[in-house]
């Protein structure tokens, strides 16, 4: 599913999905080469670091967040899940967001994914 | 707006909803997302948040540039004399 591409994870982001990234042929990668960036957590400090960077401010750097993965787990065989319902801004920009045009995908996922716990 | 037109506007996908994860990632979403010309709700009011947000971080990237810029001129004269 992800041969060849490369990705960063978080340290917010499970080890699981590190693994599955792995499994199914993708590549681990420091942040400034890999072609996916994912997080758990707009806040950790990883992760914080990014939204500051030049590369983020002149649009060259999106985060996803790292249910996005968790999704294509569950949606195998399926409609493809699209990515770009999963991004993760800064904290300050979900808020903005979440007060305009409310809860975001990945929200969801998280609620999801606990009640199943 | 009667319900039928409110729901359609929720429903429609932009390029940003659309494209697909091949051809898609952490470096080129902002631009896919800049080149769509009728961008759904929620992605339209992402840009506009995060070009806030970045307008911001590149602000602080200039003062802290002329911060950094000016001891190292002054240490330089002084270093000349
Ligand atoms: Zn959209």
């Amino acid at each position: 599913m992800f041969k060849d591409r490369k990705a960063w994870f978080s340290q917010s982001v499970p080890r699981r999905f590190c693994d599955m990234w792995m499994s199914e042929g993708g590549i681990i990668t420091d942040w400034t080469t890999a072609d996916y960036i994912f997080s758990k957590d707009a806040s950790h400090p990883d992760t914080h670091r990014l939204y500051e960077s030049l590369d983020y401010s002149k649009n060259r750097l999106t985060v996803f967040h790292a249910s996005y993965l968790s999704a294509c787990e569950k949606n195998r065989n399926k409609v493809a899940v699209s990515v770009g319902h999963f991004v993760l801004p800064p904290s300050s920009v979900q808020k903005e967001v979440k007060a305009a045009v409310g809860s975001f995908i990945w929200e969801k996922e998280d609620n999801q994914s606990t009640k199943q716990l | 707006k009667t319900p039928a037109s409110v729901n359609k506007y929720k429903n429609f996908r932009c390029s940003g909803c659309v494209t697909g994860v091949r051809a898609l990632n952490s470096r080129n979403f902002s631009q896919i997302l800049r080149s769509c010309q009728y961008k759904c709700e929620r992605h339209m009011v992402l840009l506009e948040a995060e070009d806030r947000y970045k307008k911001n971080i590149l602000k602080t990237y200039v003062i802290r540039q002329r911060i950094t810029l000016t001891p190292v001129k002054k240490s330089f004269i002084s270093k000349g004399k």
